[in-house]
């Protein structure tokens, strides 16, 4: 097992070289020119060319991914255009909020998610169904925008108990940021898991064990909901990949100083050296998290085994 | 069943939530903009700008009506032919690191932005020679008159800081900013905020407040809701949607100032038909600027009456062209285009100039000039108007939805990377490639002098000139529209976009 997790591990190099290669690409395919966008405005021209000439914007595209990438191998991923502070700080920066608020959004979530999900099964076609479907057609139906301005006018402006926006460390401030962050992933969880745990329940093996007498709670618990966690375990794999990016709508609305925000803005300037190191943040995200999530599977389920 | 779940997480907030955030005497300034640099000699945006106007100070400066005023020079004097610009320097002053503030000091700042490799290098590029002529005295000789070389000065990119704190830090000077100013440098928290505090040792009339700390908010309807909650004193800006939701609000006040953001609609005059001035001004007439203020804009702007907006140096008025539409379609007739032409509507695809251009083309087909809207993000904009050259043989027949900010404040940056035949892309933006020799000659005019009384004369005839030849569609100037508790009083805004939050006080 260790060998195998070592061995997927250095794969995910070759994966990495071709992200690499394609993130370069299509930033620099981009039209528009980061150039002009720092000089400002109002810029003249003289300091438009200065900046490209530093900026090495004027060599061909191999040179510049090859001096690129010369230096993101010895742990230099450069400069921001934008503000001429070093990326890697940049991204060190934000990734502690983006981190903080995705774990506690997935937590919450998850939690309720696959709680719902489970009962509407068990309870299936029962008032419980309802409800918890009701809800979680509702989460995904509200967009996160007017979820999170909504809880903003009634918890921090009418009751006056929390914070608005903005992250400076403070455990009341990430309330609201990860309700609202959660709600969707939470609604997704719970359709998820419904599904799944019907189509274990149509599985023979729970007839059998009905058929043999095992008591309902423990067919519930120990033979279905085992085994119709294996796909929700992706889906939650699937879902921290992509909250780890940072929510571009939920970082806005709660100025949570964040790696979605981060993009957003790199990519209205055109900032290169931070649109590829986001995108192979990323891409390292789902690689790592998609083998995390294979060797779960066989915590859980004993059959699955890698050598 | 969520709900039980989510209760304890409330009461769990409610817990570690400071109940209060009664203000003290530090004042939060949420905004929609970012920090990007507090190096002046290296910051192209005027949010930034302002943030190191609290710590850093230049020799001259800029009231919030971008009218000159002295600040770290006592007093200045310039030669006939504007080549020649001396400075005498205030006394006794010290920088926040106890380095004296002298002619050496300023030295080492001129020296280091006119290396040619900072953002606002080219504030410089005037000059020839820099000369210290005593401890308190500089003088600046310039390569050719240039009668706008104050401004230069004033301008926020001008700003001194510490040759100790240069040296030490170098190029890093970005993150740790000394200067004269009424408050010190605290922190900043990249993407988070920037705080500065009180500088107790100020030359002159000290800060009222202990702190400011500026945060980045870029939703419109939660800075709002901060300020309503008391969790930020001035907000900047208020969206114009949502004034009416302030108005109501009995503890805000509402703050509205002209910018120096002129919109214009740039023609393309390599094309045949917008080459006719009869056409161009047809479009003036046709377009109902009030409307398009009212609606696309939500009322948050002014009429653009001649080529530069009101708070630049040396504006005249020309007054307006009237929404006429007879008159239009009858120069339309007279040009030969009775018929009208196809154009491409250009425009950035931020929503309120995407409003604004839909509203342009409704009324642009009502004389017979009709297209199709092309948006696309700043960055791509920018790009497609400077990818056109002059003597195009298939020139594209576009009409831009442009802006302007000169943010010297001065009418030779409102005018000559604008309306000069030097000015083609891809040398400055004269992206509609309008040409006229006694327009050349009177923006040199304007530059020939330092004398105010000269300039003025030489812009004023200047935008007469202009105004008649309609190289733009004439529209208005943003007004800023800001947000204050009523607790709050002297932070206001400035023309150029930024911010003055010297004389910020918190009274109950």
């Amino acid at each position: 097992m260790l060998k195998y997790f070592i061995k997927r591990l250095i794969n995910i190099i070759p994966v990495l070289l071709v992200v690499s290669i394609l993130a370069f690409a299509f930033v620099h395919l981009l039209p528009g020119d980061p150039a002009r966008m720092m000089a400002g405005e109002d810029a003249d021209p003289a300091t438009v060319e200065m900046l490209r000439q530093e900026l090495g914007l004027n060599d061909p595209l191999p040179v510049q991914y090859f001096t690129y990438m010369g230096k993101v191998l010895t742990g230099d991923l450069g400069k921001s255009l934008r503000t001429d502070l070093p990326v890697y700080d940049e991204i060190a920066l934000r990734y502690g909020p983006t981190m903080y608020l995705a774990m506690a959004g997935l937590l919450w979530s998850v939690l309720i998610g696959v709680f719902a999900g489970a009962v509407a099964a068990i309870y299936s076609g029962k008032w419980q169904d309802y409800t918890a479907m009701f809800v979680s057609v509702s989460g995904i139906s509200i967009p996160q925008f007017w979820l999170g301005l909504l809880l903003i006018q009634l918890f921090a402006v009418y009751l006056g108990w929390l914070p608005v926006a903005g992250y400076t460390g403070k455990l009341s401030e990430l309330v609201l940021p990860s309700i609202t962050l959660g709600a969707m992933v939470a609604a997704i969880m719970a359709r998820f898991t419904l599904s799944a745990f019907l189509d274990v329940l149509d599985e023979e093996y729970i007839s059998t064990a009905r058929a043999k007498g095992v008591r309902e709670s423990i067919v519930m618990w120990k033979h279905a909901f085992r085994n119709a966690l294996i796909p929700v375990i992706t889906m939650i794999g699937l879902q921290f990949g992509f909250l780890l990016g940072g929510s571009v709508v939920v970082e806005t609305v709660f100025a949570w100083p964040g790696l979605g925000r981060y993009m957003i803005e790199a990519v209205a300037v055109r900032d290169y050296p931070v649109l590829q190191a986001l995108l192979l943040l990323y891409s390292f995200h789902f690689v790592f998290i998609n083998l995390v999530v294979d060797m779960v599977y066989a915590v859980i389920n004993p059959e699955i085994r890698y050598d | 069943m969520l709900f039980k779940r989510l209760l304890p997480l409330l009461l769990l907030a409610l817990l570690v939530s400071s109940p209060a955030y009664a203000a003290g005497k530090d004042i939060i300034y949420a905004s929609d903009s970012t920090a990007k640099s507090l190096d002046p000699h290296n910051t192209s945006d005027t949010y930034s700008g302002s943030i190191e106007r609290t710590m850093l100070q230049g020799l001259m400066g800029f009231d919030t009506n971008l009218n000159i005023v002295p600040v770290l020079a006592e007093s200045y004097s310039y030669n006939d032919t504007a080549t020649e610009f001396t400075f005498k320097l205030r006394k006794g002053i010290k920088f926040h690191d106890g380095t004296p503030f002298n002619a050496e000091a300023v030295r080492v700042n001129i020296a280091r932005m006119m290396t040619g490799k900072y953002k606002r290098s080219s504030l410089m590029k005037p000059v020839k020679e820099f000369k210290v002529i005593d401890d308190h005295t500089v003088k600046f000789i310039l390569k050719e008159p240039f009668g706008a070389f104050v401004n230069a000065v004033a301008h926020p990119g001008a700003l001194i800081v510490s040759p100790k704190a240069l040296e030490k830090w170098g190029d890093n000077i970005s993150k740790h900013p000394v200067g004269t100013g009424p408050y010190v440098f605290d922190e900043w928290v990249s993407g988070s905020h920037v705080r500065i505090k009180r500088n107790p040792d100020y030359w002159g009339e000290k800060a009222k407040v202990d702190s400011i700390t500026f945060r980045p908010v870029p939703e419109g309807g939660a800075r709002l809701a901060m300020l309503r909650a008391g969790q930020a004193q001035y907000i900047d800006p208020l969206p114009a949607e949502l004034a009416k939701v302030a108005e109501r609000d009995g503890k805000i006040d509402i703050i509205r100032q002209p910018s120096i953001v002129a919109r214009y609609l740039i023609p393309n005059t390599q094309y045949k038909p917008l080459a006719d001035v009869r056409v161009r001004q047809a479009i003036n007439y046709a377009l109902n600027k009030e409307a398009i203020i009212k609606i696309a804009w939500g009322g948050a702007a002014t009429l653009l009456d001649s080529v530069i907006p009101q708070n630049l140096q040396f504006y005249s008025k020309q007054g307006a062209w009237p929404y006429d539409l007879e008159k239009a379609k009858a120069l339309m007739k007279e040009a030969g285009y009775e018929n009208g032409f196809k154009v491409v509507f250009l425009t950035p695809n931020a929503s309120n100039r995407l409003r604004a251009t839909e509203m342009i083309k409704q009324q642009l087909e009502k004389i017979g000039i009709k297209g199709n809207i092309m948006s696309m993000d700043i960055a791509s904009f920018y790009n497609k108007l400077e990818s056109h050259r002059v003597n195009d043989p298939d020139p594209m027949p576009f009409l831009a939805f442009g802006g302007w900010s000169a943010s010297t404040g001065d009418a030779d940056w409102g005018t000559r990377p604008l309306f000069s035949t030097a000015a083609f892309p891809p040398a400055m933006s004269n992206f509609g490639f309008f040409s006229d020799k006694e327009v050349d000659d009177l923006i040199q005019a304007g530059l020939s002098s330092a004398d105010p009384q000269v300039r003025r004369a030489a812009y004023a005839k200047l935008q007469d000139v202009i105004w008649e030849k309609a190289p733009w569609g004439y529209l208005f100037v943003d007004t800023i529209v800001a947000g204050r508790l009523k607790t709050l009083k002297g932070i206001v805004p400035m023309a150029d976009g930024g911010f003055d939050v010297q004389k910020a006080e918190l009274i109950n």
